[in-house]
C-alpha cells in the first residue's frame, strides 16, 4: 500500500514539473566586443572557463610597436601543426621580415594586417560574443587583438576524426562504429565533437607518483549534481599511489563500496554511450592509457543497457531489455533452482518433466548438486581458457570443451544431459549482458545459491535472495542508490530503463542522480500532422 | 566484529548443521502413477501401486509393460499398506505426482469414508488425481499395458480430462471426493473403469471409463447408462460438448447435435412443506451431422429443429429424474445443495428423509435450445 502511495506522489510530482524552464534556456545574454582586449578575454573566460581544455596563446604581432595579441582554442579540438603554420608564423615571423613602414602601417590599420599576412584558409570577423563562442565550440581558434572591437575565427581544427578504433566489447549492428582508444587527446576529441555545449567541461587531474597518469573528469555543468563532482574531485585527489593501471584500478579507489562484490561504477568504450550518459547528468572520467571510461554515479540499469536499443525500434529494445533483465535471473537461480527442485521439491514439478528429469538422471553416481557443481566449474574453467589463450587456440579449447567434455560426459553416464543444458543456458544467458562488470559478481553469487540451494532447497534459495537483495539495495553509487528505479521504486524513470519508450516520451532526467534541470526534451513531441498555426508560420 | 561473527555462525550453523535435511535424488524416487484399493478376504487393505520406469520413458522406442512396474502390500490400514510396500520397491515411494486412484467396487459398496481419509491426512498428496471405480481388481486394471507408451495410471486421466467430448460420464477428482466423503448430505458421483476386450488379436485389451457410479453419501448404489450421464452432466451444468442424436420429425432424418455451451438453472420451492424445482435449461448447440433419409433434398427448418431439441433434452432429462425418484430413490443430482442455499433453516429439519422428500418432489424441466450453427455444408448434408 506504502508503494503504491509513493509511486503515486511521484507521480503527480511529475506532471508539476514546470516545463516553462526548459523553453527559457536559449535566453543567454549576446554582448558585443569592445576595444577593451582585456574585457574581451574575461567575456571569453566567463562562458568556457570552467573546462581545463579551453587554452590561451598570448603572443605579440610583430607590428612597430608591437601588438598584443592572443589566439583562445579548445586544445581537444585543434591541430597544433595548421595553427602554428597559418596563424602564428605569418604573424609573428613573417612579418618581422617585412620592411618597417608596413609594420608601423599594420599597427593602426590591424583590419588589413589580418587580410593581408594571416594564411589561415578560413578567417571570419566576429563582434559578438554568442558567435564566438559557437567558432570555439566547433574547433576554431578565436584571435584577439589589443585595441580591436571584434575578434577574428581561424579555421585550426583537425579535420579528420582523430584516430577512433571499432568498439571491441560494445558491438552495435545499425549505430556509429566508434570506439574510444588508448591515447587521451583523441578520445576527448571525440567527446567535445559530440556535445558542442560551452557547458562541457574537462577537469584535468593527474595521479601517480611515478607514471603522472592524466585524467579528465568530463561532466556537463548545467546538468550534473555539483556536489557529486566536488565528491569525485575529493576522492580523486586523495588517490597517492606510483601508479595506476588504468581505469579499472581508478574504479577501485573511488568507490562508495570498496569491499562489496558488486562494483558501483560503470565504465565504456563508446563515446555516444558516454554522451547520452552525460546528457543524463553522470560523470565521466577518461584516463590515458585505457579505452574505458569509468562512469560515475551508475544504476543497476546501466549494466543491461545496451547502446543498440537506441538505434532499434522501441518494442524490440523493450524486449530485448527484458530479455536481458530475465538473462540475470535466469543467470543467478537456474542452476540452483533446479538443484533445490530436484533434491527437494519433485512434487513442484509437472509430473512428465519430473519423469523426464528422473530418467535422465537415472544411473548417474552423483547427486544433482555435485553435478551441477561440476559442469558450471568446468564451464567456467573452459570459458577462462578460450578467453586467454590466442584466438585460434581458444576455438579449438571450445571445440574439446563442447564435444569431448559435453557430449562424452553424458554418453559416459558421469553427468546428466538435463544438467549440461542447464549449464549452457546459464551460459549463454550471462552473454545477454554487454557489460561484465555485473555479470561477474552474479557469476559467484550463482555458486554461493547453487551450495545454499544443495543445502536448504528452495528455502536456502529464497534465504539468498534475500542477502543478495538485501545487499544490493543497501549499494548506493556517490550518494545514488544502484538499484534505482527498481528501489526506490520510480515507475516514471523505468520508461527508459526497463522498457526503452520512444524518444518523445522521455522528458526528463533520473530525479536521484539530477538535482535541477530535471527536464531534457520538450513536452508533446509525438509526431502530428501540423496544426494550421503551425502550417502558416514559414521560417 | 563481534556482531559479525554472531551472525556469520547463526548462518554457517543453519547451513551445514541442517545438512541437506530431507534430501531425496530425483532419480532414487519411485513415482507412483496410480493407485489401486482393494480389500483382502481377511480383511487387510490391500494396495496396488503403478511406478514409473524414467529411464525406460525417457529412452526411445520403449513401449507397452516396460514402462510401469505394478507392486503390491497388504496392511492393517492404506497407510500401513503403502509402507509396507517399501519391502518390495526398490525406490522411495513418492506419492506426489497420483494421476489416478482407482478403489475396488466391494470397498466402494461399503463405503469410501474408511480408505480416502488416509489421503487427505498425508501431506504428500496432490488432490488433483482422479478417483475411480472398478468392478476388476485394482491390479488389473493398472497392469493394462498399450502401444501409445502411456502409462496406464496417467493415460486414465487424460481420458478422463476428455470427457467434455461424450459427457455421458463424470470423474470426481480426489477434491470433490474428500468433500463428498465427508459431507453426509452430499452424494458422490464418479466413474467406473473397465477393460474393453482388444478389437482385434494384434491389439492389446483397453481401459475404459465407461459409466457414471453414483453413491448414497459415499456408499456405492449403481451405475448410470449414456442416457442417465448426459441428464446429469446436463443439470449439473458439466455438460460442454457432448452429442445428442435424435430424429428430425418432419423428415426422419438423423440429426447430431454439438453441445457448445449449456447452462442450467435450479429453482427450489418450499411451500406449505411441500419440495418442488425448477429446471431451466439453456443450451447452446450447432448441427454436427445430418443423415438425410429421403432422397430428394430438402431443407432444415431450424425452428422445428430447435423445439425438438427442447423436447429431446427434456425428455432425457426427466427420464433420468424419473428413474432416480423411483428406482434409485437417490439425489444423485446434489438437488439438495440448492434447496439448501435457498432454505438452509428449512433444509435442517427436513434433512433427515430427504430422500423421501426428493422422491416425492416435483420437478419441472424446461429447456430452451438454440442452434446457432449447421455445420452442413452448402448441399444440405448430402455428400
Amino acid at each position: 500500500m506504502n508503494l503504491i502511495g509513493k509511486s503515486l506522489n511521484k507521480l503527480i510530482k511529475y506532471n508539476n514539473i514546470n516545463f516553462d524552464n526548459f523553453d527559457n534556456k536559449e535566453d543567454i545574454r549576446d554582448i558585443e566586443f569592445t576595444k577593451d582586449y582585456t574585457k574581451n578575454i574575461n567575456l571569453i573566460k566567463e562562458r568556457l572557463g570552467k573546462s581545463d581544455d579551453l587554452s590561451f596563446r598570448y603572443f605579440d604581432i610583430s607590428t612597430i610597436p608591437r601588438t598584443k595579441a592572443v589566439v583562445i582554442y579548445l586544445d581537444t579540438l585543434i591541430d597544433d601543426n595548421i595553427f602554428q603554420t597559418s596563424v602564428l608564423n605569418p604573424l609573428i615571423n613573417s612579418l618581422a621580415q617585412k620592411s618597417e613602414e608596413e609594420r608601423v602601417y599594420f599597427k593602426s590599420n590591424i583590419n588589413t594586417l589580418i587580410k593581408q599576412t594571416l594564411s589561415n584558409s578560413k578567417i571570419s570577423f566576429i563582434t559578438n560574443l554568442n558567435k564566438a563562442i559557437d567558432q570555439l565550440l566547433a574547433g576554431n581558434g578565436i584571435l584577439l587583438i589589443d585595441n580591436t572591437p571584434y575578434v577574428v575565427s581561424l579555421n585550426i581544427s583537425t579535420v579528420i576524426s582523430k584516430d577512433s578504433t571499432e568498439p571491441k566489447t560494445e558491438k552495435v549492428v545499425k549505430g556509429p562504429q566508434q570506439g574510444f582508444v588508448e591515447d587521451i587527446t583523441p578520445n576527448c576529441f571525440m567527446i567535445r565533437k559530440r556535445i558542442k555545449s560551452p557547458d562541457l567541461v574537462f577537469k584535468t587531474v593527474n595521479i601517480g607518483r611515478v607514471t603522472n597518469t592524466e585524467l579528465k573528469v568530463v561532466y556537463i555543468d548545467n546538468i550534473v549534481n555539483q556536489s557529486i563532482v566536488e565528491e569525485l574531485l575529493i576522492r580523486l585527489n586523495r588517490i597517492d599511489t606510483d601508479g595506476p593501471t588504468g581505469s579499472a584500478s581508478i574504479e577501485e579507489y573511488i568507490s562508495d563500496n570498496p569491499t562489496n562484490l558488486f562494483q558501483t561504477t560503470f565504465y565504456t568504450e563508446r563515446p555516444d554511450r558516454v554522451q547520452s550518459l552525460l546528457l543524463e547528468g553522470r560523470i565521466a572520467i577518461i584516463c590515458d592509457g585505457t579505452p574505458f571510461v569509468i562512469i560515475v554515479p551508475s544504476i543497476v540499469s546501466d549494466f543491461f543497457i545496451s547502446m543498440e536499443d537506441y538505434y532499434e525500434s522501441p518494442y524490440f529494445a523493450s524486449f530485448s531489455r527484458l530479455l536481458g533483465y530475465s538473462g540475470a535471473l535466469v543467470l543467478t537461480f537456474l542452476p540452483a533452482i533446479y538443484v533445490a527442485v530436484t533434491t527437494f521439491h519433485q512434487e513442484v514439478l509437472p509430473t512428465e518433466l519430473a519423469l523426464t528429469i528422473a530418467g535422465a538422471r537415472s544411473g548417474v553416481p552423483y547427486p544433482a548438486f555435485v553435478e551441477a557443481m561440476i559442469m558450471e566449474i568446468s564451464f567456467e574453467t573452459l570459458r577462462q581458457a578460450g578467453t586467454r589463450l590466442p584466438t585460434h587456440v581458444g576455438q579449438a579449447v571450445s571445440i574439446v570443451g563442447a564435444l569431448i567434455i559435453g557430449q562424452s560426459a553424458v554418453e559416459a553416464g558421469i553427468v546428466s544431459s538435463i544438467v549440461v543444458i542447464i549449464v549452457a543456458m546459464t551460459a549463454i544467458f550471462s552473454f545477454t549482458m554487454p557489460y561484465t562488470n555485473f555479470v561477474l559478481s552474479l557469476r559467484i553469487v550463482r555458486f554461493l545459491m547453487l551450495i545454499l540451494a544443495a543445502v536448504l532447497g528452495i528455502y536456502g534459495i529464497m534465504t539468498g535472495l534475500l542477502i543478495l537483495s538485501l545487499n544490493l539495495v543497501s549499494l548506493r553509487s556517490f550518494g545514488v542508490p544502484f538499484m534505482v528505479p527498481f528501489a526506490p521504486t520510480s515507475f516514471k524513470e523505468m520508461k527508459d530503463v526497463v522498457l526503452r519508450m520512444p524518444q518523445w516520451a522521455i522528458t526528463e532526467r533520473s530525479n536521484y542522480i539530477v538535482k535541477e534541470n530535471v527536464v531534457k526534451t520538450r513536452k508533446n513531441l509525438k509526431p502530428s500532422p501540423p496544426s494550421d498555426e503551425e502550417r502558416r508560420y514559414k521560417p | 566484529m563481534k556482531k559479525l561473527l554472531i551472525i556469520l555462525t547463526i548462518l554457517i550453523s543453519t547451513t551445514f548443521l541442517t545438512s541437506c535435511w530431507s534430501r531425496r535424488e530425483i532419480n532414487s524416487l519411485g513415482f507412483v502413477m496410480g493407485l489401486g484399493i482393494t480389500k483382502t478376504d481377511s480383511g487387510l487393505y490391500s494396495i496396488v501401486a503403478q511406478l514409473a520406469n524414467p529411464s525406460d520413458l525417457a529412452a526411445e522406442g520403449v513401449t507397452g509393460k516396460d514402462i510401469y512396474t505394478t507392486i503390491k502390500s497388504e496392511g492393517l490400514t492404506v497407510f500401513d499398506a503403502l509402507r509396507n510396500m517399501s519391502m518390495i520397491a526398490k525406490r522411495r515411494v513418492f506419492i506426489s505426482h497420483i494421476k489416478t486412484i482407482v478403489i475396488s467396487e466391494d470397498i466402494a459398496r461399503e463405503g469410501l469414508s474408511d480408505v480416502i481419509s488416509f489421503f487427505v491426512q498425508d501431506m504428500e498428496i496432490r488432490l488433483e488425481s482422479i478417483v475411480l471405480i472398478s468392478k476388476d481388481k485394482p491390479e488389473v486394471i493398472f497392469d493394462t499395458p498399450n502401444f501409445v507408451g502411456i502409462v496406464p495410471g496417467l493415460g486414465m486421466s487424460i481420458i478422463a480430462k476428455n470427457f467434455g467430448a461424450n459427457n455421458k460420464i463424470y470423474i470426481a477428482d480426489l477434491h470433490e471426493t474428500v468433500e463428498a466423503v465427508n459431507n453426509p448430505v452430499i452424494n458422490y458421483v464418479t466413474t467406473l473403469v473397465t477393460v474393453t476386450p482388444p478389437p482385434t488379436e494384434l491389439e492389446k485389451p483397453e481401459l475404459k471409463l465407461s459409466q457414471i457410479a453414483i453413491f448414497d453419501s459415499d456408499k456405492l448404489k449403481g451405475y448410470l447408462d449414456y442416457e442417465e450421464g448426459q441428464a446429469y452432466n446436463l443439470v449439473t451444468n458439466n455438460f460442454k460438448n457432448g452429442l445428442i442424436v435424435f430424429d428430425y420429425a418432419p423428415h426422419n432424418d438423423k440429426i447430431t447435435i454439438e453441445g457448445l455451451e449449456s447452462k442450467a438453472d435450479i429453482k427450489p420451492k418450499y411451500e406449505n412443506g411441500v419440495v418442488s424445482f425448477d429446471i431451466e435449461l439453456s443450451i447452446k448447440g450447432s448441427i454436427g451431422e445430418k443423415i438425410p433419409m429421403e432422397t430428394t433434398p430438402h431443407s432444415l427448418d431450424i425452428e422445428t429443429l430447435q423445439n425438438q431439441l427442447s423436447q429431446v433434452i427434456e425428455d432425457k432429462i426427466n427420464k433420468a429424474i424419473v428413474a432416480a425418484q423411483k428406482s434409485y430413490k437417490l439425489d444423485y443430482f446434489n438437488l439438495s445443495s440448492h434447496f439448501f442455499r435457498k432454505y438452509p433453516k428449512e433444509f435442517k429439519e427436513i434433512k433427515g428423509e430427504w430422500d423421501e422428500i426428493f422422491s416425492n418432489a416435483t420437478i419441472n424441466v424446461k429447456v430452451d435450445s438454440c442452434i446457432i450453427h449447421s455445420a452442413l455444408n452448402l448441399n444440405r448434408g448430402r455428400v
